[in-house]
């Protein structure tokens, strides 16, 4: 076996992917709450979403619900891949690659919450 | 007497693998192992197989009996098949098949080199399975300051490695036995093993199928002591930014 221990998998990785888990199920209880549960029908209108979204804390936290599931899921998309054992050097691209596409995502899925924030002003 | 078939998987060099069927007459309180040196004997001297102890200490004959591995010298004949019954033997998996049922054990030698796993180690290493061994009265108390030795639970048979889903798929991974040596060790006092332990072929690799801990035939429990290594590593991980 090789001396040196390969570098792409160590606790802060699973350490996020754990701890984005347990906070997805609770802001995933307070959404389906808001937008299913208690909502007139089961669903909120799009004047209420709007409404609903003026609270700087509902766009804090919708916004950290998207962080938390694009990094969720793309480390554990990221697992199954390491378990097809690729080569380090596609390993490495994968990376990068996962790290543009979760920024791109993420920064589009804000700047979508911002202009249905905008909406009414 | 039993008549049972035994299929054997059979491979020599780099040819094919095939399977090898024999009708044996054994007695159903024998072992796997026994119906196997039966038909070496009588029926085809060039079969090859592993084989030293014959009562679970060396970990020389691990195979996959009908599928799920087994130690075939303490694996009665009677508790795997029925009379008229077929068994299928195969080589151990994620292992180079040598020859038959002879698999290249040197991997997983050399990963618990690497871990620097102990050949004996103090009792208090191990404290649970310690309570049930202690030494008979009349063995004399060790000096003052000293410790009772055993061996190790681990035969190093590999039969955890075979049954291993993640093994299967990564050969740099360390795996069950090398793993749980090193819990055994523990972080606390081998710091040096944490870098090891906590890599691409440590501790996250394990997907908790506790396929290994299933077919030890040691009690070792390799999957229950992975699990207490990731919480060694998390608490030796957080320590570092808590203080």
């Amino acid at each position: 076996m090789q001396s040196t221990p390969k570098s792409g998998e160590n606790f802060w990785l699973w350490f996020l992917k754990i701890a984005s888990g347990i906070l997805i199920l609770f802001i995933l209880a307070i959404h389906l709450t808001v937008n299913h549960f208690t909502a007139p029908n089961g669903l909120l209108s799009h004047r209420e979403v709007v409404a609903y979204f003026q609270n700087p804390l509902v766009l804090f936290m919708e916004g950290l619900f998207l962080l938390l599931l694009v990094i969720h899921s793309l480390l554990g998309l990221r697992g199954i891949i390491l378990d097809l054992n690729p080569p380090e050097s596609t390993r490495r691209l994968i990376d990068i690659i996962f790290l543009v596409v979760g920024t791109i995502v993420s920064l589009y899925g804000w700047w979508l919450l911002f202009a249905v924030r905008s909406l009414t002003s | 007497m039993w008549k049972i078939t035994y299929r054997i998987r059979r491979q020599k060099g780099d040819e094919a693998s095939h399977y090898d069927t024999f009708q044996v007459e054994v007695d159903p309180e024998e072992y796997v192992l026994d119906g196997i040196e039966k038909i070496w004997a009588f029926e085809d001297r060039s079969l090859t197989f592993r084989h030293a102890c014959h009562h679970s200490t060396c970990g020389a004959c691990g195979m996959r009996v009908n599928g799920v591995e087994k130690l075939t010298c303490i694996t009665k004949i009677k508790d795997v098949t029925q009379d008229g019954g077929t068994l299928t033997v195969d080589p151990l998996r994620n292992f180079p098949v040598v020859s038959d049922l002879v698999v290249d054990l040197g991997p997983l030698y050399r990963k618990m080199e690497a871990v620097h796993a102990p050949p004996v180690h103090p009792l208090s290493m191990t404290p649970w399975e310690g309570e049930d061994i202690r030494p008979p009265k009349e063995v004399p108390t060790p000096p003052e300051g000293g410790e009772y030795i055993r061996l190790p639970d681990c035969l190093e048979c590999g039969i955890c490695i075979s049954a291993c889903p993640v093994a299967a798929s990564d050969p740099d991974y360390l795996g069950p036995a090398p793993l749980a040596a090193i819990q055994i060790q523990g972080l606390e006092g081998h710091p040096e093993l944490l870098a090891l332990a906590d890599s691409q072929q440590g501790v996250w690799r394990c997907h908790s199928a506790f396929e290994c801990s299933a077919v030890c035939p040691s009690s070792v429990d390799p999957g229950w002591r992975i699990m207490d290594l990731r919480r060694q590593v998390t608490a030796r991980r957080l320590k570092t930014i808590i203080g």
